[in-house]
């Protein structure tokens, strides 16, 4: 509306009209962000769940399925959480399954020979499994359906992780007692913990993955109600109701609209919701990690395979008796990625507008000797930029300022530590957002054009960029924020400083790419995790250096000791 | 260099006996395509569904 007032000045063209429709789309988005972080703030916190407190009964499987990661840091996870489970001294039935779709020869030797060096660190022959499918048919929700069609009878609950993902024994215990207690409970989704950043961008995602996301999630949690959330990973589900609800057919078509459904978890969670289970998120259940990106590009290579699956979404907003709830977040997770190119097209069409725009006459009256001027729009203009970036910033000080009055922020620096790592990393997510920008629209436009990105594993170094790969990396937005610049002088040049804060990231992409993947220093973006390092991490760390002793041997001696082949 | 691997673990002969037990387990395909009209009267389901309880509680 204020964009409409603003626009129409000078009179309502087509342009005004596509402007004000892309800013309306964009703001909305925003606003929506900045409501769902009020809604975590001001949402109560929920009653005391129910849970079980005598012996649990149900069997439970965690299950850890792997597509070529390194497999001795994979199984020292293993190994720590089986430790840890142990050292609760529950009697409950808990096993472990790992569940192989390595495509790498080589990387699957080494699995076997890693998972018998957990069995024996273990001891634990008939309840740690390892199988390793011929055709990783369905990717990651193939496997796991793989896994409950032909042993899923075998237990009661799955706690289903990713091959980063870390728990703490007593967390694995609490989700069970809290899953049998609620028979109508299909799945229970823990909030995991970004641990183990290292370079700059991978701090600071933790930072912001600890300080903010659990208050929206809280405020997404609110809206969905008994829908989800559910993020693939780190939750517990009920076999039973997952085998009959959840049994993903392939989407008419081919790739990347048809084929294999990519992003399954919010399926997966759309279909219990659909047949009358329960899906909850327990935010106050503690102990649960897992690791994130460490540099822009990874992040851009998994933002890539999570944008082919939102918008393959598109296809599954009508499903036939799904919950509205379930319909709005595939609409929002398909608006996730379209949003900045809605941006861009705004910008676009702004600067056409400047382009296209007519002269003004400052005579409209004839024999008047006086000139009449147009209304000065700029303070419009720079309230509506105000406003914009107020929905942006707004609802991250309000999360420090509430941290501070909850006393959250003492695991997080101090006040003053906190409110530090909240601009530096406002600053930073600015400076970067560009650049995110870029890979987001490339990679929306590669999907609409009918690109499959295929399933590529994730990487999970130390993260570190050298420049040549950095350059590699960016160029192509360098080039395409040197364009920008150059086309706004020529066609709009009352706009080129406007356009600065976005054009200027982009041109320096390759740097900032490089730069962000460096080893941070040691008091950036401080988390709780650095002064009190959880126990299921100091276990992961004793287990990876009792096993560091031995360094892995080449295949042809792996494949010799393990008498395979 | 030549590296050895120093393990307690027993040399692995196969795998399969690290399989998972077989407990097989029915997982039916979902339908999640539809026609336009089952699409309306499902969405026509959803919004009464989420109306419903603040109706009940009006009426």
């Amino acid at each position: 509306m204020v964009f409409q007032i603003y626009g129409a000045a000078d009179g309502v063209g087509i342009l005004d009209v596509l402007r004000s429709t892309l800013i309306f789309f964009s703001t909305w988005w925003l606003a929506w962000g900045a409501a769902t972080a009020l809604l975590g703030l001001t949402a109560r916190q929920r009653p005391a769940v129910a849970r079980i407190s005598g012996p649990i009964k149900g069997r439970t499987v965690v299950i850890v399925p792997v597509y070529n990661e390194d497999p001795r840091i994979t199984f020292a996870r293993i190994a720590a959480m089986d430790a840890s489970v142990r050292a609760t001294q529950t009697t409950a039935q808990v096993d472990f399954a790992v569940l192989s779709d390595t495509r790498d020869d080589k990387i699957a030797l080494q699995e076997q020979h890693w998972f018998a060096r957990l069995l024996a660190r273990q001891n634990g022959e008939g309840r740690m499994f390892y199988r390793r499918r011929e055709k990783n048919t369905g990717r990651k929700a193939g496997n796991i359906e793989d896994f409950i069609t032909s042993s899923g009878a075998a237990w009661d609950y799955a706690v289903i992780l990713d091959a980063d993902s870390l728990m703490e024994g007593d967390t694995i215990i609490e989700m069970i007692r809290r899953i049998e207690a609620a028979p109508k409970l299909a799945l229970l989704q823990t909030l995991p913990r970004v641990i183990g950043g290292t370079t700059r961008f991978g701090r600071a995602m933790q930072f912001a993955a600890g300080f903010h996301s659990p208050i929206f999630a809280r405020g997404l949690a609110a809206t969905q109600g008994r829908t989800g959330p559910f993020w693939g990973h780190n939750a517990i589900v009920r076999i039973r109701a997952w085998a009959e609800s959840c049994g993903l057919p392939e989407l008419p078509g081919r790739a990347p609209f048809g084929g294999h459904i990519m992003s399954h978890d919010y399926v997966e969670a759309a279909l219990l919701a659909r047949a009358g289970w329960l899906v909850r998120l327990d935010d106050d259940l503690e102990g649960s990690y897992e690791e994130g990106p460490e540099n822009i590009i990874d992040h851009a290579k998994r933002d890539r395979r999570w944008c082919q699956g939102n918008l393959q979404h598109s296809k599954l907003v009508a499903a036939p008796g799904l919950k509205l709830w379930s319909r709005f977040v595939f609409v929002q997770g398909i608006f996730a990625y379209i949003a900045p190119l809605i941006w861009l097209a705004f910008i676009a069409a702004s600067i056409a507008a400047v382009y296209w725009v007519e002269i003004p006459d400052y005579f409209p009256q004839a024999n008047w000797p006086f000139p009449t001027f147009p209304n000065d729009q700029t303070p419009k203009a720079i309230g509506l930029a105000v406003g914009v970036f107020g929905l942006l910033v707004m609802p991250k000080l309000l999360v420090a300022l509430d941290a501070i009055f909850t006393g959250r922020v003492r695991g997080f620096g101090g006040i003053g530590g906190s409110l530090r790592a909240v601009l530096t990393e406002l600053a930073l997510s600015s400076l970067i957002a560009p650049i995110l920008m870029a890979f987001q629209s490339r990679s929306v436009l590669q999907v609409l054009l009918g690109r499959d990105g295929g399933w590529p594993p994730n990487n999970r170094g130390d993260g570190g960029l050298d420049i040549s790969e950095a350059w590699a990396a960016g160029r192509w937005i360098s080039w395409l924020g040197l364009t920008c610049i150059i086309a706004t002088h020529f066609m709009a040049p009352v706009l080129t400083l406007w356009l600065l804060p976005v054009a200027l990231p982009m041109l320096i992409a390759p740097a900032l790419i490089w730069w962000t993947s460096r080893t941070a220093g040691p008091h950036a973006f401080p988390v709780p995790e650095d002064t009190t390092i959880p126990p299921i991490l100091t276990r992961h760390n004793a287990v990876l250096a009792a096993w560091a002793i031995t360094a892995p041997a080449a295949p042809a001696a792996l494949m010799a000791e393990a008498k395979l082949g | 260099m030549s590296m050895t691997i120093q393990t307690t673990a027993k040399p692995v002969a196969s795998t399969a006996q690290f399989a998972p037990p077989r407990a097989a387990l029915a997982m039916p395909k979902q339908v999640l395509t539809a026609s336009r009209g089952s699409f309306l009267r499902s969405l026509r389901n959803s919004v009464l569904a989420l109306v419903a309880p603040g109706l009940r509680r009006l009426g």
